[in-house]
């Protein structure tokens, strides 16, 4: 009976060990993909913002108030107009999506920790 | 620790606490396959894909829930596949077959013979013995009962009327 439950328990390691190790290459690939997109969009919108000297429109705060009420709204519909929104969407998106996925994996990282706690008592044992 | 903590570790990712599930369950599930299944490789392997595939469903399982009625299921389907996949050799159990323990001593040392079985099956009707080989392989009398359209009662007296054309003909 000692023998089959050995058995049992090195099969169980087995399929988790490589359960485990498939999870870490899908994470790791996923956060790569979203880290590398966040990277992309990001220089992207931050281009096009250079470019088009968008930040000029944050210079209408620093005006006299009554500056500021008579061109805002101008000044505002011209800076909506110009700037990137499918990439500054896409930006986001993924910003969003990319601390979704850190948090994720962050609530998680225990559960990961204590499996591969139990793989290495497990190597000791044998 | 109760079983309950255990499986909460276990969820948590300590998957070294299953191994305190597979000391004190593996002897009870053995047992129980070794009544119904011949050889002690068979045995074994059917044990371990109880526990294994308890393993893969424990994110599932209710841990307010007791473990062992939960591995007697998988054991229980886990011998169906096991005698579909084998159809030409099954278990005889021959607790299905005969009302008496006189009959059973008679042929027990011939009961492995798989053409004993085969010969005290021929006698049967048709539909009598689709019902014996399906209790072999482990169906319920419900499970049964749902298949051929009939109701439990019809089943249990099939089976009842079988048991004594057995016990008539050969003993």
């Amino acid at each position: 009976m000692k023998n089959l439950e050995k058995k049992i328990i090195k099969n169980i390691y087995k399929i988790e060990f490589k359960k485990t190790i498939f999870e870490i290459i899908i994470k790791g690939l996923i956060f790569i993909f979203l880290f590398f997109s966040l990277f992309i969009f990001s220089s992207i919108v931050f281009e096009i913002i250079k470019e088009e000297r968008l930040t000029d429109f944050f210079q209408i705060f620093f005006e006299d108030k009554e500056v500021w009420k008579k061109y805002f709204f101008d000044s505002f519909y011209i800076f909506y107009l110009q700037i990137p929104k499918v990439y500054l969407g896409l930006f986001f998106l993924f910003l969003f999506l990319f601390f979704g996925f850190f948090l994720y994996v962050l609530k998680n990282f225990y559960r990961l920790k204590n499996k591969i706690i139990s793989f290495l008592k497990f190597i000791k044992k044998i | 620790m109760s079983d309950k903590e255990i499986i909460l570790k276990i969820k948590n990712g300590q998957i070294d606490y299953f191994e305190i599930i597979v000391k004190k369950y593996t002897s009870k599930i053995y047992q129980y396959i070794k009544k119904k299944v011949l050889k002690k490789e068979d045995t074994e392997d059917l044990t371990q894909n109880v526990f294994i595939s308890f393993y893969k469903s424990i994110n599932r399982f209710d841990e307010n829930k007791p473990i062992e009625p939960y591995l007697y299921q998988i054991a229980k389907n886990e011998l169906k596949m096991f005698y579909r996949s084998k159809k030409k050799f099954f278990s005889f159990n021959e607790k299905f077959y005969f009302c008496n323990d006189r009959i059973k001593d008679r042929i027990e040392d011939f009961i492995e013979d798989f053409d004993v079985k085969m010969i005290l099956l021929k006698k049967l009707k048709k539909e009598e013995r689709e019902i014996f080989l399906m209790l072999a392989e482990g169906y319920s009398y419900q499970e049964i009962a749902k298949k051929f359209k009939k109701s439990l009662n019809t089943i249990k007296t099939i089976i009842k009327r079988g048991r004594e054309k057995i016990k008539i003909k050969y003993f």
